[in-house]
């Protein structure tokens, strides 16, 4: 595989069941299992009950985009000119979770609130894929 | 008398068995916990308001213990959802300066001190500087404080969300969509805190001259919907003021420039921009408190002196402080409706604010208030009817959403 300069996570006490199951190319989401609140990836307590007792339960990954970005000018250590441009979507998935990725296969022009979206994974190192979001298909 | 303990000749506050201790709350403690120090802290913290026999919305003040070490003030009203705070002392960013005057007054208020000194100082431009990637390796983790890092190394980084324009264009994106604002309305908005950068002797950009509507538009997007034009300075210096009774402050130099009203809170979900449910920062909470402590309106605020960390972060200030609906806050800006400018219905950011003045991290505004209360505000002083302004607002904006509001009178 080509060096791969990006920064990676470092999978926490709290969301390295994410990062276990995103390497399977599983979307798992983390529930509160007093509540079924959703709860963050990093968050240890659930903000509508207090909880600390956590589930975690797959999801299809489908969504719409809640808002976004477009990077035009890099930021980011270990980020290239060659990355850019790029687009950021926050995603309000069917079931009421949010969630965050990259948004790929979509020219700028095209990304809109509201847009439908599909996340999968992509390998990019031996140890770890990435969700990514793609426009769904129709 | 001994040499190893002091004769204290000061005074101390009759503070003897006013205050008590009611909940506590511990971990185990180990060698290897297997959970993060947010765990830790809500754990323990849960445990000491439940041992009070307390809900964790009747807390309204937060203390962060250590700052900058493990279960951050953030991350514990995170999860605890307490908008509702009256009173919280932590990393604070750009809303430190406002907790700053607010823990000045707290104190002077308990009489335990007399003269408190509320500082901070940046070599924003020489030495961190945003855009330059390798002084700013590893300063988003550190800049948060405690286990945001994790939120900053998992979520934020490997998806090239480094930088604080990363965070807040998704808001402004969001703003544009529900409330119809405009680029052109930010545009009005940089252009005005130029126009008074140019009267400032302290302005770093004094001598570039005006910055138009359409320079603004003419800009690149360096990340959409952000133009260059919304991107604050980055700049070295420091400021610093002092805070005292209104007693005190009748004996000393200058005519006294009073608190009449204060108020620090934070967004719902504030250390996580990604499940938010609505685009309003700290504001929301902190202008009503900042009112009703007052006991003033939006009418009686002759100018104001807004943390423009970005440009949007001073717009989306507006319709909170009760200048503009939220649809309303954009229009409000332009030109043609003479609101914002020197010589308008109340002038905005009248040192040119961190956009056009100096990025000093909010301390510059305050300085500027106080100038302008006390009449000294040179080309720049705002008069209403031939007399000088009597009440002006000045407020902080940290990440990811803090607001701190302070009402200033002479």
């Amino acid at each position: 595989m080509v060096e791969y300069t990006k920064p990676l996570p470092t999978p926490t006490h709290e969301d390295k069941e994410f990062w276990f199951a995103a390497k399977r190319h599983e979307f798992l989401l983390k529930k509160c299992h007093d509540c079924g609140a959703w709860v963050w990836f990093t968050d240890p307590m659930c903000t509508e009950c207090q909880s600390m007792q956590m589930d975690w339960v797959p999801s299809p990954g489908k969504g719409t985009v809640f808002t976004y970005n477009i990077v035009y000018r890099n930021f980011t250590r270990g980020f290239t000119d060659e990355d850019l441009p790029y687009i950021n979507a926050i995603v309000d998935l069917d079931e009421g979770a949010r969630m965050f990725a990259n948004l790929v296969e979509c020219k700028p022009e095209d990304v809109k609130i509201g847009m439908p979206v599909e996340l999968f994974f992509e390998d990019v190192t031996e140890e770890f894929a990435l969700p990514r979001f793609r426009p769904a298909k129709a | 008398m001994v040499a190893w303990q002091a004769e204290v000749t000061w005074p101390l506050p009759d503070w003897k068995d006013k205050f008590a201790i009611v909940g506590i709350g511990e971990t185990k403690y180990t060698r290897r916990s297997g959970v993060s120090t947010t765990a830790l802290g809500l754990e323990a913290c849960k445990k000491a308001v439940d041992d009070a026999g307390l809900s964790v919305k009747d807390i309204d003040g937060f203390i962060e213990g250590w700052a900058g070490m493990g279960a951050s003030n953030e991350e514990i009203q995170n999860a605890f959802e307490m908008p509702h705070l009256v009173f919280s002392r932590g990393f604070g960013g750009g809303v430190s300066i406002i907790q700053g005057l607010q823990t000045a007054m707290g104190f002077l208020a308990a009489g335990l001190c007399n003269y408190v000194l509320v500082t901070v100082a940046t070599n924003g431009s020489s030495e961190f500087r945003a855009t330059n990637l390798e002084t700013n390796a590893g300063v988003p983790m550190m800049m948060q404080g405690g286990d945001l890092s994790y939120m900053m190394g998992n979520w934020f980084s490997p998806f090239g969300m480094e930088g604080t324009s990363l965070w807040y264009t998704h808001v402004c994106q969001r703003y544009m969509h529900d409330f119809g604002l405009e680029h052109r309305h930010l545009g009005a908005l940089a252009s005005t805190f130029r126009s008074h950068a140019l009267l400032n002797d302290n302005a770093m950009t004094r001598d570039k001259g005006p910055l138009s509507i359409e320079d603004y538009l003419n800009s690149p997007i360096l990340v959409d919907p952000f133009h260059r034009w919304n991107y604050s300075l980055q700049s070295d210096g420091g400021g610093a003021f002092i805070v005292t009774t209104a007693e005190r402050a009748k004996a000393l130099k200058h005519p006294p420039v009073y608190i009449m009203g204060i108020g620090v809170s934070h967004p719902t979900k504030p250390n996580n921009i990604y499940t938010r449910r609505e685009v309003w920062w700290g504001h929301k909470w902190a202008a009503p408190m900042a009112y009703k402590m007052a006991g003033v309106t939006v009418d009686d605020i002759e100018f104001a002196e807004l943390y423009d960390g970005y440009i949007f972060v001073a717009l989306i200030q507006i319709a909170p402080l009760g200048f503009a609906t939220p649809e309303g806050a954009g229009p409000f800006c332009m030109p043609e409706e003479n609101n914002i400018q020197l010589g308008g219905k109340v002038p905005f950011n009248t040192h040119g604010g961190l956009c056009s003045q100096a990025h000093i991290l909010g301390v510059n505004h305050v300085c500027e208030a106080v100038k302008q209360l006390r009449g000294q505000a040179g080309a720049a002083q705002v008069k209403h009817n031939g007399k000088n302004a009597e009440i002006g607002i000045v407020t902080g904006a940290g990440d990811l959403g803090d607001g701190g509001v302070a009402i200033l009178r002479r």
